[in-house]
């Protein structure tokens, strides 16, 4: 992905272009955004009876309302009128009220051997505040029994062992080292589920995040981006570097590294499998909050959020 | 003999003195008449009487000729105490009675200083010997001189016509006091006189004009120096000093310089009723802001559009944009035959420079019978001839690239062109791009066109011509980080080659024809990594004849016809393509591309004939009927158009133009693969109406007013892909999903042009010259795809259209000029909202109706500084050409936020391009 931005940049600067125009950088958080959206599991195999549920979670940050306690949240198929079945797929999502989280329950026996084939689903997130909205699409992923296959001599799928081709499963994390020290292994990352916390941060310093990315995927395919709330992408430059710049994140204006082309990809380091991010703080870090997402070539996905403070 | 002309009539010299003395001494003594003895007496005494004057006497011609000896007479001569002569008779004859007769009338003219006797003056007879001397022979004849030669352009060597000339005799002027002394210099001999040097006569004594081959003749010149001054309009009045020597033939070759100041830039039309504009070759060459390139120049001209630049390779579309109409809605013509390709791929460069183009012509609608398979209008490059002159040719570095070529005659009935160009940013892009980079030039960018052209005269009526027209484009980027197999980014490459013949027969009565055979090899190709490929390989056979009949005077007919045998070889693997006027769509995902490899040969064939009538001069009226078949059509079309153009006043025409044209779908649209076989041809009825009045020289006005309705357009149903259609649910609920032949095109389009143009040219000219025009277009462009849908906008609808050019040519021909540019902004599909697409960690746009906001408005100045010198064998042609000065922020590059809340355009940084053409 990076060549073919490198390519397209040679490309623009072929065609004559000087004069690049800023604009917000993807990776600072500073409206309603929709971070991520993760289903769980990212492929569900629809062979049991009952059928197994799929959640879905979308990653939803308002800077000033951490708790989104003012956004409302809806979940729906987003399907075409005409489409035929329309009306009992749509019964696969619950009724009002949503959070950031829906179950999807197929509902239906779909628990017999046979052939699978792949189906998809576009389901549609809504997050609405009192001054903003945001929409996000998610295709939930799920393999359906061919039901006019029959009993033949085909393999059912009955275990993880046997998933048919295509199955996909999240990212996860491997661990997450803060400033060549503290690593936090899989087993101490929340996850969806909750923060880490980096610790205090020197603004001197900054913090790295060295991001390792558990090794049942390609690291090809995994893209790993940091998105923050404030602060600055990379570590502070050094006086001499500032001196050509001119203020730097402690004046509440971020070196220019990466603005002006929407690019999330902060990192400072590649690693063998997964990423480095440096980062900045500003002179106050309270709410402030990172996130490390991780992108699949299937559209897996998964997050970390890291708080820059010390564990309460 | 009573006259007296004393050339002719030679000279007698009567020797007054000594022959009288020596006459008398000859004679002994004189005698005293009176008195003999007193005479004897007084002999000592007594002297000699002489002649107190001399006189000549004219002998008449032949007597005694410059070969003839002496003749003596001798005469007894009776003079008185007076002196005076009172008796004369021949004493001894000479033996020819006339000069006998001469003395004789001679002597007695003569009065003497009487004879004295002891002091007192007595009568006295004396024999006089008077003697003919023969004529001085007549000084040699003088023989005239002969001035010749040539005026031709200096540094171009261009034969001048018409030139003035005259020979006005001259002196030197003394040298002014200490005028030599000041530097001590001595003046150099080896230098030629200089005019100022001369005094030369208020009139001349000979004139002369040059002719067609710019030579004069002075002849029958008298021997001497002279001022020559030449003159000749446009070019600076020049003398030099010659000196003639008895009998010289003298042959000299004049260079004049031009003033600088170019001749009028664009000139309408008068010979045609139909909206039509020409730049020549020399126009072409000071544009500002169009650099030296024969199309950039045309995009100067009202009516057409500005569209951002398309570096999409695989394009077919290479037209301008003109009056409102699909670029694919136009036709390009090289040369009188229709081409594929006339700008580079990379760049916006013409496939051939300005060196080789003679004209080229503008006719943005309503065209006449001649050209068929359009909707739109024709932008044609029409090449010259080579020179037969002399061997000539240029070489010009360029910035980014560099061209030269060599021309001149073969025998005396053939002639020879041959030029290449090629583009070194590839060399560039490798110097500053870094090793580390992460991306690998294959292929740098590059263009490079080729042009090779050979023509003889078969006889006086019949001219013949050989020629090549070549370019080739490419660029290839890979990945340099790629170790796997395929690590291809992105490729694009076009080639065209074209070899024709043509011959061109003309005549003595006026009646001429064109036949023009060619084979033309064309492709293009695109790549980008393993997502999206597309490629077109054509061979392309054309056949075309123009034939002109004049039958009377106030009736002529022409007539001929065209012949497009195309076999092509398609290949596409991209997403579904979107016709131009079918607006943005959303791409999400690969697996629509469109997959398919077509192999076709398509035919075109189109007559046409059209009779011109002036039932009187001021009147002309051009019925012209035109006939397509369209063999993948399978369609044979019938057009009726025609042309009336009336003079109610010297300064003044109207005219008005129209008629019934039909196009063809594209390839693309026709195509298996990408379209939809069955499509019908598209029409469109063009109306023109122009009033063209030229209040003087100085102004020309040119108002048009046009209204073109389209039908049977090609537009496409296929809607923005929805989410809905991400749903993917095998026979889960019987979907399955069907291919449609037709891809969604079909002839339900309709469309509605109408707008007016004002073209004001310029021309002031006094000691400099201040050239140039002012167009305005007012236009409307709409569309309606479907029935059911309202009018919008078309995509190249530009409600107001300002083009202003100025040029001030001065002295020493150096040239000024300046063109701004404005035009409405584009319309454009607006981006309401966006959706983040989890998946792929990504935003999509969410966009409104087709067409219904503008960007922002296109202008831009240029700015344009000509200097020409000339040398005595060659010219430099130095032009700094400064794009878009003040860099103008316009919709052309625009880029959303990674969310799609916000938007920013690009402001191209002014573009300075330099170049130096030495021309020999």
């Amino acid at each position: 992905m990076r060549t073919v931005r490198s390519a397209l940049l040679v490309l623009v600067a072929w065609s004559g272009l000087q004069c690049f125009p800023d604009l917000p950088d993807e990776g600072l958080i500073d409206n309603l955004r929709v971070l991520a959206v993760q289903a769980d599991p990212a492929t569900a195999v629809l062979d049991t009876w009952p059928a197994p549920t799929i959640t879905v979670t979308a990653l939803v940050v308002e800077p000033d309302d951490e708790d989104l306690s003012g956004a409302a949240h809806g979940w729906s198929l987003a399907l075409d009128e005409d489409m035929e079945g329309n009306e009992v797929l749509q019964a696969m999502v619950p009724d009002p009220p949503h959070g950031t989280s829906v179950v999807i329950d197929p509902g239906a026996a779909m628990s017999r051997s046979g052939e699978f084939f792949a189906a998809m689903l576009p389901l549609q997130y809504v997050v609405t505040t009192a001054d903003d909205s945001r929409e996000a699409m998610k295709l939930v992923s799920f393999f359906v029994p061919d039901w006019e296959a029959g009993d033949d001599d085909s393999a059912a799928p009955t275990g993880d062992d046997e998933l048919p081709e295509g199955h996909n499963v999240n990212p996860s994390f491997a661990s997450i080292t803060f400033d060549d020290g503290v690593a936090l292994g899989a087993d101490d990352l929340p996850g969806i589920a909750g923060p880490v916390y980096a610790g205090e941060v020197d603004p001197a310093l900054g913090l790295r995040i060295a991001v390792e990315v558990a090794d049942d995927k390609d690291p090809e395919d995994v893209e790993v981006d940091l998105y923050w709330t404030g602060g600055c992408p990379g570590l502070p430059p050094d006086e001499d570097t500032l001196a050509g710049r001119g203020a730097g994140a402690a004046d509440g204006e971020c070196p220019d590294t990466d603005a002006g082309w929407g690019e999330s990809s902060t990192r400072i380091g590649d690693m063998e499998q997964g990423a480095e991010f440096g980062w900045t703080p500003p002179d106050d870090v309270t709410g402030v909050r990172l996130f490390v997402v991780l992108l699949d070539a299937e559209g897996g996905q998964a997050w970390q959020e890291i708080r820059p403070m010390a564990a309460p | 003999m009573t006259s007296f002309d004393p050339r002719p009539l030679l000279v007698a010299i009567v020797l007054a003195s000594m022959p009288a003395v020596a006459g008398a001494r000859e004679n002994d003594d004189p005698v005293a008449e009176d008195d003999p003895e007193a005479v004897q007496a007084a002999e000592p005494a007594l002297t000699w009487p002489f002649p107190t004057t001399g006189i000549s006497v004219p002998l008449e011609p032949g007597l005694l000729g410059p070969e003839d000896d002496a003749v003596q007479v001798v005469l007894s001569v009776a003079i008185d105490e007076a002196g005076v002569v009172t008796d004369a008779a021949v004493a001894t004859p000479c033996g020819i009675s006339e000069i006998d007769a001469a003395a004789l009338r001679g002597v007695k003219l003569l009065t003497f200083v009487p004879s004295t006797l002891d002091g007192e003056p007595v009568a006295v007879t004396i024999e006089y010997p008077v003697v003919f001397l023969p004529p001085e022979p007549p000084p040699p004849a003088v023989l005239p001189a002969r001035l010749s030669g040539v005026v031709e352009v200096r540094g171009t060597r261009d034969p001048l016509a018409g030139v003035e000339m005259a020979l006005y005799p001259a002196t030197r002027k003394p040298p002014e006091e200490g005028a030599d002394d000041e530097d001590g210099e001595a003046e150099d001999d080896d230098e030629p006189p200089e005019p100022d040097d001369f005094e030369a006569a208020t009139d001349p004594i000979l004139r002369a004009t040059t002719d067609e081959a710019g030579r004069f003749v002075f002849a029958d010149v008298p021997p001497g120096t002279y001022v020559v001054t030449f003159s000749h309009a446009a070019h600076r009045t020049e003398r030099s000093v010659e000196v003639l020597a008895e009998g010289a033939d003298r042959e000299v070759i004049y260079r004049l310089r031009p003033t600088g100041i170019p001749q009028t830039v664009v000139v309408a039309r008068r010979d045609s009723d139909g909206p039509e504009r020409v730049l020549t070759r020399d126009q072409l060459r000071s544009i500002p802001g169009a650099g030296r390139d024969p199309m950039a120049a045309v995009e100067s001209l009202p009516g057409v559009v500005h569209v951002t630049p398309d570096f999409t390779a695989g394009s077919q579309v290479q037209a301008p944009v003109l009056r409102g109409a699909a670029a694919e809605d136009s036709v390009l013509y090289l040369d009188g035959l229709p081409v594929p390709i006339i700008f580079h791929m990379l760049s916006t460069f013409a496939i051939t420079g300005d060196d080789l183009v003679e004209r080229v012509f503008l006719k943005p609608a309503a065209v006449e019978a001649r050209y068929g398979d359009l909707n739109g209008g024709v932008v044609g490059m029409d090449l010259r001839s080579p020179r037969s002159d002399r061997v000539g040719g240029f070489v010009d570095p360029g910035i980014g690239q560099a061209s030269m070529a060599i021309e001149g005659p073969i025998t005396e009935r053939s002639r020879f062109y041959v030029g290449i160009r090629r583009s070194y940013y590839d060399i560039l892009i490798n110097l500053v791009l870094p090793k580390d980079t992460p991306v690998d030039f294959a292929t740098a960018p590059f263009f490079q066109d080729q042009q090779v052209i050979l023509e003889a005269d078969a006889a006086d009526w019949l001219t013949l011509g050989l020629g090549y027209i070549g370019t080739v484009d490419g660029m290839k980027l890979l990945d340099a980080e790629e170790e796997e197999d395929d690590p291809l980014i992105f490729d694009m490459r076009t080639d065209m080659h074209r070899i024709y013949v043509r011959g061109d027969m003309e005549t003595g009565w006026g009646l001429t024809n064109r036949l023009q055979p060619a084979l033309t090899f064309w492709s293009t190709g695109f790549e980008f990594t393993d997502m999206f490929s597309s490629s077109d390989r054509h061979t392309t056979f054309h056949l075309a004849d123009d034939l002109h009949v004049p039958v009377a005077k106030w009736l002529a007919f022409k007539a001929g016809g065209m012949l497009e045998v195309d076999k092509l070889i398609q290949h596409r693997d991209i997403p579904m393509p979107s016709r131009e006027d079918t607006g943005a769509s959303s791409v999400s995902g690969v697996d629509d591309n469109v997959v398919g490899t077509q192999r076709e040969t398509r035919t075109w064939v189109g007559v046409y004939a059209t009779a011109p009538i002036k039932p009187v001069k001021q009147l002309t009226i051009e019925p012209m009927f035109r006939l397509d078949h369209f063999g993948s059509l399978d369609r044979t079309i019938p057009q009726v158009r025609g042309r009336i153009g009336v003079t109610p006043h010297e300064r003044l025409r109207l005219s008005v133009a129209g008629g019934r044209y039909v196009q063809s779908p594209s390839f693309s649209e026709l195509s298996e693969v990408t379209g939809n076989p069955d499509l019908g041809p598209e029409g469109a009825w063009h109306l023109n109406g122009g009033v063209m009045y030229a209040p003087g020289p100085w102004l020309d006005l040119d108002l048009q007013g046009y209204v073109k309705w389209l039908d049977d357009q090609t537009v496409s149903s296929v809607e923005n892909a929805s989410w809905g259609d991400l749903a993917d649910l095998g026979d889960m609920f019987g979907i399955e999903a069907e291919d449609d032949p037709t891809h969604g095109l079909s002839n339900d389009g309709i469309g509605r042009i109408y707008g007016m143009e004002l073209f004001a040219r310029f021309d002031i000219s006094r000691r400099a010259r201040l050239s140039g025009w002012l167009g305005y277009s007012l236009s409307w462009a709409e569309r309606k795809d479907f029935d059911d849908e309202p009018w919008r906008w078309f995509q190249h609808d530009r409600r107001h259209q300002i083009t202003a050019l100025m040029q001030l040519a001065l002295p020493f021909e150096f040239t000024l000029g300046a063109r701004w540019q404005f035009q409405t902004g584009a319309p454009m599909t607006p981006v309401v909202g966006s959706v983040f697409y989890a998946d792929a960690q990504m935003f999509l746009p969410v966009y409104g109706d087709l067409y219904s906001t503008r960007g922002l408005p296109y202008h831009q100045l240029d700015l344009r500084i000509d200097k020409r010198f000339r040398k005595k064998n060659h010219v430099i042609d130095i032009y700094v050409d400064i794009q878009n000065v003040y860099a103008a922020r316009t919709s052309d590059f625009e880029i959303y936020s990674y969310d799609y809340r916000e938007t920013v355009s690009f402001s191209m940084i002014p573009t300075i391009n330099f170049a130096v053409r030495v021309e020999f």
